[in-house]
């Protein structure tokens, strides 16, 4: 199941009448927004809207019914049970991540970012820079963890040779386990043109 | 042959001063009168007096008694001038002229003198290139290996010849290298990671920061990797001089630069 799927369907069992209105599903053989809506004192856009939604996830199924008046759906339940499954670790970008790793970056001249110490002072704080131009120009701040804090404060300089990514986490005496966050701040430096890569 | 010092002269600076004040007190000495002039710079000398003796309590550094005695000098020998009737003036110019001369002696020896541009023109001696590249985080210059005591006993030479001024966090120890002694004494600054400072911290290592105000003193822009790994440098060898007994060493060193304002 994709993850803007199961967010859509979160955002359909998150509403307050939801319970309510999976009552009557059950209940009823079938029932349009019309009944549901007066059922549950709900507006019938409201009522349309979530069954509706409950269709695109396959949990109702729709059906064109002509009466007296002009056509009008009704909707009945497709399944007695709703499960999610989410796998998070696939949210990792593993490929990108091993290419990252090898990638030889320095700190980019005149990026006009400005990296804040810690108090320690052996570690960067945050990162302070600006994105737009003219009007646009916007400060944003980048507050790091303290592993992206250590590797930072080890990123060579603008006019030092470039250096592979693992081996500033080397000599930063950086866990393994911190790796990966490592390498999302280095992301995030690039993109923003903060970094340079050979 | 001598190099060229890669720090831009600040002779026109002390030029500047020196007219200003010269123009201020003939000014004030014209228009005021006698009384008030002497009332002017009996409180500058009083002045002068206190600050270099808190010079001396905060380096433990007995150059800066001299100063004080010579104001304290000057602020009697104006008060006894204002007296009508009272003037000791051959005792007051032999007082002069014997305390002159020791604190003439102790500025060309330069006891006293803070080693601001001494520490910067060091530090850009080393680096050949001049590809800029400045960047406002301090750089990581290395490690020495020292003990707590060592480190201590160096922080207090530094102080007292005018090297830096240092500042202890609880796991490391920051030298400042500020252009004066006199304005931190005065003005107490919070954050001396505003400033150009080397550390040496708990586990040995050695960090630099170099401000843009100061790497805008140097007269190219030098390869500025470079020059923070030189002024770690600089300070490792000073340390490794102190460790060894040979503090004379760094002194010497410092004086080898001539004509350096």
């Amino acid at each position: 199941m994709d993850f803007q799927k199961i967010s859509r369907l979160g955002a359909i069992l998150s509403k307050d009448y939801a319970g309510n209105f999976f009552r009557l599903l059950v209940t009823y053989q079938d029932i349009s927004a019309s009944e549901a809506a007066s059922r549950l004192n709900l507006h019938i856009k409201t009522a349309q809207d979530f069954l509706d939604g409950c269709e695109e996830q396959n949990i109702v199924v729709k059906t064109e019914v002509f009466e007296k008046k002009r056509p009008y759906y009704r909707y009945k339940l497709l399944k007695s049970e709703l499960e999610i499954r989410i796998d998070l670790t696939a949210f990792a970008e593993k490929d990108a991540f091993e290419n990252k790793l090898m990638w030889k970056i320095r700190e980019k001249k005149n990026s006009g970012a400005l990296f804040k110490t810690a108090s320690a002072g052996n570690r960067i704080a945050s990162v302070h820079y600006f994105t737009g131009k003219g009007r646009e120009r916007k400060e944003r701040i980048l507050n790091v963890t303290k592993s992206q804090g250590i590797f930072l404060y080890h990123l060579p300089f603008p006019t030092e040779p470039h250096r592979e990514v693992q081996e500033i986490i080397k000599k930063a005496q950086i866990g393994a386990l911190y790796v990966p966050e490592v390498v999302d701040v280095i992301s995030v430096l690039h993109r923003n043109q903060l970094i340079e890569k050979a | 042959m001598e190099n060229t010092n890669k720090l831009k002269s600040s002779v026109w600076i002390i030029v500047l001063a020196a007219s200003v004040a010269l123009i201020l007190t003939i000014g004030i000495r014209l228009i005021l009168g006698r009384e008030a002039f002497y009332i002017m710079v009996s409180i500058l000398t009083v002045a002068a007096a206190l600050i270099h003796f808190l010079a001396f309590i905060k380096t433990k550094n007995p150059s800066f008694l001299i100063p004080v005695i010579f104001y304290g000098f000057i602020f009697v020998g104006l008060q006894l001038f204002m007296i009508p009737q009272r003037q000791e003036t051959l005792a007051f110019v032999i007082g002069m002229i014997i305390l002159g001369g020791v604190l003439i002696y102790i500025l060309i020896t330069r006891r006293m003198k803070w080693r601001y541009r001494e520490v910067l023109e060091l530090a850009a001696r080393p680096v050949s290139g001049s590809a800029n590249g400045f960047t406002p985080r301090p750089y990581p210059a290395g490690e020495a290996s020292y003990t707590k005591e060592e480190l201590k006993a160096f922080t207090k030479f530094i102080l007292k010849h005018g090297i830096a001024l240092p500042h202890s966090d609880t796991d490391r120890t920051v030298l400042v290298i500020n252009p004066s002694l006199f304005r931190p004494l005065l003005f107490k600054k919070k954050d001396p990671q505003r400033d150009t400072y080397v550390t040496f911290d708990a586990d040995g290592r050695i960090s630099v920061n170099i401000t843009e105000k100061d790497y805008k003193k140097y007269r190219e822009e030098l390869t500025f990797d470079q020059l923070c790994q030189s002024l770690g440098n600089l300070f490792k060898d000073f340390l490794t001089l102190h460790q060894q007994g040979q503090e004379k060493k760094i002194i010497e060193r410092m004086n080898t630069l001539k004509f350096i304002l």
